[in-house]
């Protein structure tokens, strides 16, 4: 029996002869719904990989078929359909989709982290990258040997870029070293969306480097999962970029388990119930603040793990451009609103978590969050709920183990069984790299007993 | 001790031309080898009867996949079958759709990207004379790509099986040109 007459089969033998109306209507609902999900894409992000011919989440022969279509006049285009990027959908858009999925490719065009289509000459044996979330990304892929030219930044961080921290420096991202960067003779250039600048990086590089802007911060702008699929989808986009899909394939799996499974837990939890937080980065001063909202990675921590920002909407936006609220914001504005916890994020002044097995520099600034003028009164204070994220753990590809810490602390009854540094020691294993997590480090503050 | 050098100047001059002969010979045979052709063999046409064009392909190179439309007088002849052609052997699956009442597209993708090399046929395509007239039978658009999804340098030769041309155009005539310079050469030189 083929699916086509399968469904009004099982619709006429076990719908129309139930007795009841309440039991008809009851099994119409279980049947639509099943069709309804069996008609869902298995993602619900568009790759943005040029021979995505389909729009779905992935390039398979789905999308050979789909192009074979659109050629013979029999489906729409789609932009993503012209797997070789030259303006026109034909068969050799075809074979260029069937050697993506073999991974043969000459070239593979694909919008980056900032909306920009970029062609990358396959394949990509000389790395440079100018940031660490993404020096993380390309560990978990095991691709740290390809890595030719680093920022000045990783050099002191052995520990945790033990590879990378040996490779020659490209300066920093303020005004990169075009010069090294040449001498390196690189493929790809893997910057972030916001610096180093166009003008001074992508603008002074020939045509055969490829610059990719990639996020790789971890969860981003909104805390929902628009931001879960833009992670999965740049992991994939890294697979496919550097022919490393199992690897990929291998952290969404571990990715998907913690994440999941905490996003089942919170929409558990009453919004009457969630706890009212003040989120905010170091650097603040007694009388203001640096407060973070919306767009930000902490902000979309936070939401993820059951939490309410309560300076989402508050926090002016960032002076540097990046989109999101980050800013000062008055200590006066904070005694008023309460919150029930404070969380801090804390980076810079030597705040390199991996490197750094003495967690003096984070008590001391979780003293000065409870020691500013009127906080004895604030409820988080008062209960003992100042907590601190280090940004070198949390916003990077191992979120999930920073945000399991934060639902623990945020509800430590629905999440006494999950044990986040046995999740971040796994994600140390998923990037080989010999770190004991236990006995080194100082990712967060308070530690969890 | 005059007469010699001009001999000498004479000799080299010669053996520069057959060097330079030869050279143009190696240098123009891959370039012309490299197009490679593709015809169309129309039938003659009897009102009644059921006739099949053929897509003749010659010499080919990593053929993966490709794609040609296939225009025709629609008041003449309909199409009654559209049959997967091979090379060397292999099966060249086809998919088609009308586009128009008077055109096919034609396309085909061979299975992997491993390709095909040699000569054999695309497409045979049956058609039913439907009334007296001419077929128009023209091959338009076509596409061939190779195993790197590079479009290949093709001849969409020409509609009619009494016009097919060689394998190789050219190559006979640089053959040609390059032995006459020899055997000038040779004569020059047995005169000395």
């Amino acid at each position: 029996m083929t699916s086509n007459s399968f469904l009004p089969y099982i619709f006429y033998k076990y719908i129309l002869r139930i007795n009841s109306t309440r039991g008809r209507l009851f099994s119409l609902g279980l049947v639509i719904t099943a069709i309804l999900l069996t008609c869902m894409p298995a993602s619900a992000y568009t790759l943005g990989v040029f021979g995505n011919a389909n729009e779905d989440g992935t390039i398979d022969q789905n999308d050979v078929k789909y192009t074979t279509s659109v050629v013979l006049g029999l489906d729409n285009q789609t932009r993503l359909a012209d797997a070789k990027y030259n303006g026109e959908i034909n068969v050799l858009d075809v074979t260029q989709t069937e050697l993506i999925i073999l991974g043969m490719e000459k070239k593979l065009t694909l919008v980056d982290a900032d909306d920009r289509i970029v062609t990358v000459n396959k394949p990509v044996d000389r790395i440079i990258i100018y940031h660490h979330q993404c020096g993380e990304m390309l560990q978990v892929l095991h691709l740290d040997n390809k890595v030719v030219g680093v920022r000045d930044t990783f050099e002191r961080q052995p520990r945790r870029f033990p590879v990378m921290s040996t490779k020659p420096s490209i300066g920093n991202g303020g005004s990169p070293d075009i010069e090294a960067i040449l001498m390196l003779e690189p493929d790809i250039v893997l910057a972030y969306t916001f610096y180093p600048e166009y003008e001074s990086l992508n603008d002074k590089l020939p045509d055969h480097i490829a610059v990719l802007r990639v996020g790789c911060t971890g969860i981003g702008e909104f805390g929902g999962m628009e931001d879960i699929e833009a992670v999965r989808e740049e992991a994939i986009k890294f697979g496919y970029i550097f022919d490393a899909m199992d690897e990929a394939e291998r952290y969404l799996e571990w990715h998907d388990r913690y994440v999941d499974e905490i996003i089942k837990r919170v929409s558990e939890i009453p919004d009457d119930e969630k706890l009212r937080v003040f989120v905010e980065s170091s650097g603040g001063t007694e009388i203001s603040r640096t407060g973070i909202g919306k767009g930000h990675p902490a902000h979309g921590l936070c939401q993820l793990a059951g939490g309410i920002n309560m300076g989402a909407g508050c926090i002016p936006s960032d002076s540097s451009g990046s989109g999101c609220e980050y800013g000062d914001i008055e200590v006066e504005w904070i005694l008023n609103q309460n919150p029930e916890v404070i969380l801090g994020r804390a980076m810079g002044s030597g705040i390199r978590p991996y490197e750094l097995d003495d967690d003096a520099l984070l008590k001391a600034y979780h003293n000065e969050i409870k020691s500013l003028p009127g906080f004895e009164n604030v409820a988080a204070v008062k209960n003992d709920r100042v907590y601190l994220i280090t940004n070198d753990h949390a916003i990077t590809p191992n979120y999930p183990s920073a945000l399991v810490t934060m639902a623990k602390w945020f509800y430590p009854v629905r999440f006494e069984d999950m044990d986040p540094q046995a999740i971040h020691q796994e994600y140390m294993d998923l990037m080989n790299i010999s770190f004991n997590v236990y006995e080194h480090g100082t990712f967060v503050y308070p530690e969890l007993s | 001790m005059e007469k010699k050098s001009l001999t000498n100047f004479k000799k080299s001059t010669m053996i520069g031309i057959c060097f330079a002969a030869f050279l143009i010979a190696f240098a123009a045979v891959p370039a012309q080898a490299q197009q490679i052709t593709v015809n169309l063999n129309a039938p003659e046409l009897v009102k009644g009867s059921t006739v099949y064009a053929t897509v003749e392909i010659i010499n080919v190179t990593d053929l993966d996949a490709g794609q040609f439309d296939l225009s025709f007088n629609s008041s003449v002849l309909e199409v009654v079958n559209v049959e997967n052609g091979t090379i060397e052997g292999i099966k060249i699956p086809l998919q088609w759709h009308s586009i128009d009442t008077n055109t096919l597209r034609v396309i085909f993708n061979l299975e992997g990207v491993t390709g095909i090399s040699g000569s054999g046929q695309i497409a045979r395509i049956g058609f039913e004379v439907i009334d007296e007239g001419e077929g128009d039978l023209l091959i338009s658009n076509g596409l061939l790509g190779n195993i790197e999804a590079n479009q290949i340098n093709t001849n969409w030769g020409v509609t009619t099986a009494t016009d097919v041309p060689g394998s190789t155009p050219g190559f006979g005539a640089v053959i040609a040109l390059v032995g006459l310079i020899a055997v000038f050469c040779m004569v020059r030189f047995s005169k000395r």
